[in-house]
């Protein structure tokens, strides 16, 4: 039986306007279902931010942030990417000359002959993804230095930016990160942050200050000191900060701190991953007389071991963990062409609700407009069809556009499950809310009804 | 423990080391070996602070670069410097500031972590990892990376890491001798009769041939050791030094020249578990400890190694400030 007998149809089936006490019930009904829609929202864009922690929402969103890194890899840029790998896996570890029961290291004179033939090509910037850490205790190792030394006078005679990677060595002052003060300018830190709820890696270092002031004796005179990461290093960009009202709702950069150290982490883009392991130069081929012509030139290139290494990590978009050469390659592609953003908690509070209003919005105004001529259960079959246009419209937006605006919302899935959910939901409280008025009446006869 | 007849076995041990591992994490450039009080030691030449000497604790103390060495009213000490040989020194003499070790391949003078630095470090480690390669600690600890195994006793142990991991041996061209993969990482041993089997078969062929033993794990992060078998002639060469070690001494002594005997042959896990054991009759022995950690470093069982550290710093607070 259909109901809205208010409605009445001609015989070419249009529709007459309805009576204005039925528009103004029918509008009335529309506010309600819309005010409880968006408190539906607001409850569920709070909720939100104490869910996200259960390994369920974790999921959800670590796949959803590996689907827009798939998208990254569609920009042209990630085709197009100024940053090149050397692979230097062929080259054995061996003991050092020095020392035959120490551990086994890439052989430094190796090392220095890849470093010529990359300088060679006269690349933008060479980082060494080698750890140049050294044990304080027993001395700088005489190989260690002669390479650096090496590394130094090429840095200054051939004019290109050469950085060499550091970890505990932080801990000394800068004049010894590398054993000799004028090396302090090509020390660059490659600590990875170890993963935080997506169990993958998803972030790096830009910059890390270190506070000496704590130390005791000489070494406090330091004060506080700023090392770059190598892929800041080697990127040398710097990104001008987002507005005080756009920062407020999101970020390029988010800072960690404790008592020894501050650091600015960012969102690595690992779209160029694929171009990067394609264009892999093994340190075999460059050095062979096969002469490999001039990859490099005017390239970031970074050498390490990009195969049989301990330093991997489970990345994005990647189905096995890659070395840790790749990882800093990427993230120097990051920050060389364009960074990605992410929501602050403000951020995506303010998001999932202005994906809330954009719906619910959209779909009152239309009903609003329509209920003059739809009735409330035609409109209300017409939610969907517009619910499924939302959901494609967010989507649209969300991951299809993320090269365009690099914003990583990992929420729109979820606000998209909240709109499909919505109307059973609402319905539940109607009935609810009809069910409790039916029984207050029966309890509580109004008076002066008959 | 008698420091007369144990000084050529301590610096053999220590001109070997000296002279072949500059990155150790010591460097010592001798040891006291007899202390008659009162004797003083000092950090450098412009130290103020004056430690007092034990003639018990500080017996086979090493001595380092730089460090100053006194004696008060009616003391002496006999040192065994590297670059000098003997020296004793009496309350005539000046204060004796230990001189630089000969050229062994570092190249800047070593200074140990103050806790400014170690705390540094622990902050580090727990926020993140080095995204790059290090001549790195191998998980694998036996067989030990550069030494070597009596296949009879040989059970491969590693660090114990969750997952299942794939363990290899291969000779040098890449031969595989043995492979089982899908081994549980968590249980960081495997005692199986299969592998001393084919070592055993290999060693048939090849009594002094060197091996590789790689471990893969779920990350794809591989710890490789290379390792050689000991032969059979070397085997009975040593079963006779310690069958001598066993009747000519006890305790302590037994322990140490047990470990001298292992540690020539390259047998460093052997060596640990010597000085682990020795360890068990005098646990506050500084020199002992400092071998212990030497023998683990040399394994590679850094676990180990930096649990005897602690227990060595602890130890040698009051005494090196």
């Amino acid at each position: 039986m259909r109901k809205g007998g208010a409605v009445k149809r001609t015989q070419r089936g249009e529709t007459n306007l309805p009576s204005a006490g039925v528009l103004q019930k029918r509008r009335k009904q529309i506010l309600s279902e819309t005010a409880t829609g968006i408190i539906i929202a607001i409850v569920f864009a709070i909720a939100m931010t104490y869910v996200e922690k259960y390994d369920f929402i974790q999921l959800v969103e670590k796949s959803v942030y590996e689907w827009l890194q798939l998208r990254l890899q569609m920009s042209g840029e990630a085709h197009d990417t100024d940053v090149r790998v050397v692979d230097i896996s062929g080259i054995e570890k061996e003991k050092r000359p020095s020392n035959p029961l120490s551990v086994a290291v890439t052989p430094r004179d190796e090392l220095t002959r890849v470093l010529d033939a990359v300088a060679a090509q006269k690349p933008a910037a060479i980082g060494i993804d080698v750890n140049f850490d050294f044990d304080r205790s027993s001395g700088q190792p005489s190989d260690d230095r002669k390479f650096l030394a090496d590394c130094f006078s090429k840095a200054q005679e051939k004019k290109i930016r050469i950085y060499v990677a550091i970890h505990h060595a932080l801990a000394n002052y800068p004049e010894a990160w590398l054993g000799d003060p004028n090396y302090r300018g090509m020390a660059a830190f490659v600590t990875v942050p170890n993963p935080e709820d997506h169990e993958i890696t998803t972030r790096m270092s830009e910059f890390m200050r270190v506070d000496y002031t704590g130390r005791a004796g000489d070494a406090a005179r330091h004060g506080v000191v700023f090392c770059p990461s190598l892929s800041a290093a080697l990127a040398n960009r710097e990104w001008k900060p987002i507005s005080s009202l756009l920062g407020f709702f999101m970020q390029r950069i988010q800072g960690k701190q404790n008592d020894q150290f501050a650091v600015s982490e960012f969102l690595i883009d690992f779209g160029p991953l694929p171009t990067l392991m394609r264009h892999t130069l093994t340190s075999d081929r460059l050095l062979s007389s096969d002469d490999p012509g001039e990859l490099l030139t005017k390239k970031i290139v970074l050498i390490g071991r990009a195969k049989q290494t301990t330093d991997n990590f489970s990345v994005p978009t990647s189905p096995l963990p890659i070395a840790g050469v790749f990882v800093h390659a990427c993230a120097a592609h990051t920050l060389l062409y364009r960074p990605l953003y992410r929501l602050t908690a403000p951020g995506r509070i303010f998001g999932d609700l202005f994906a809330a209003l954009f719906v619910f919005g959209g779909i009152f105004a239309i009903r609003w407009h329509r209920s003059a001529v739809v009735s409330s259960e035609q409109a209300t079959s017409r939610l969907h069809v517009i619910l499924t246009s939302c959901a494609v419209l967010l989507i649209l937006m969300a991951a299809l556009l993320v090269n365009w605006t690099r914003l990583m919302w990992t929420d729109f899935v979820l606000v998209i499950f909240a709109l499909v959910v919505h109307s059973p939901i609402e319905r539940l409280i109607a009935s609810t809310g009809h069910a409790l008025r039916i029984g207050r009446s029966a309890h509580h006869p109004r008076k002066g009804r008959h | 423990m008698n420091l007369t007849f144990c000084r050529p076995i301590i610096l053999g041990m220590l001109l070997v080391r000296g002279l072949t591992s500059a990155n150790a994490s010591d460097s010592p450039a001798g040891v006291i070996e007899y202390v008659h009080p009162p004797v003083f030691w000092s950090k450098n030449a412009s130290s103020k602070t004056q430690t007092p000497l034990d003639p018990d604790q500080d017996q086979g103390r090493r001595i380092y670069s730089g460090e100053v060495v006194r004696c008060g009213r009616g003391g002496s000490v006999r040192l065994f410097v590297l670059a000098v040989g003997e020296k004793t020194l009496t309350d005539r003499n000046p204060p004796y500031e230990i001189p630089l070790l000969p050229d062994i391949g570092a190249t800047s003078a070593g200074t140990k972590p103050d806790d400014w630095q170690i705390k540094f470090m622990k902050a580090l480690d727990s926020y993140g990892e080095a995204g790059a390669t290090l001549g790195g600690q191998s998980a694998v600890y036996s067989p030990p990376d550069n030494g070597a195994v009596e296949v009879s006793g040989l059970v491969i142990r590693w660090v114990p890491s969750p997952g299942y991991v794939k363990v290899q041996i291969q000779t040098l061209d890449g031969q595989d001798l043995w492979v089982a993969d899908g081994v549980d990482g968590s249980v960081g041993q495997l005692d199986s009769e299969k592998v001393r089997h084919a070592l055993r078969t290999y060693q048939a062929q090849d009594p002094r041939g060197s091996l590789v033993l790689s471990l893969t794990g779920l990350k794809g992060n591989e710890s490789r050791v290379m390792f050689s078998l000991l032969s059979p002639a070397s085997e009975k060469t040593l079963a006779a030094e310690l069958a001598y070690w066993d009747t000519q001494a006890k305790g302590l002594m037994r322990h140490v020249g047990r470990a001298y005997a292992f540690s020539h042959y390259f047998l460093f896990v052997e060596a640990a578990a010597e000085y682990d054991a020795a360890l068990l009759e005098a646990p506050r022995s500084r020199d002992l400890l400092e071998k212990a950690v030497q023998a683990n470093h040399k394994t590679g069982n850094f676990v180990r190694e930096n649990s005897l550290k602690e227990i060595l710093t602890r130890e040698e607070q009051p005494i090196r400030p």
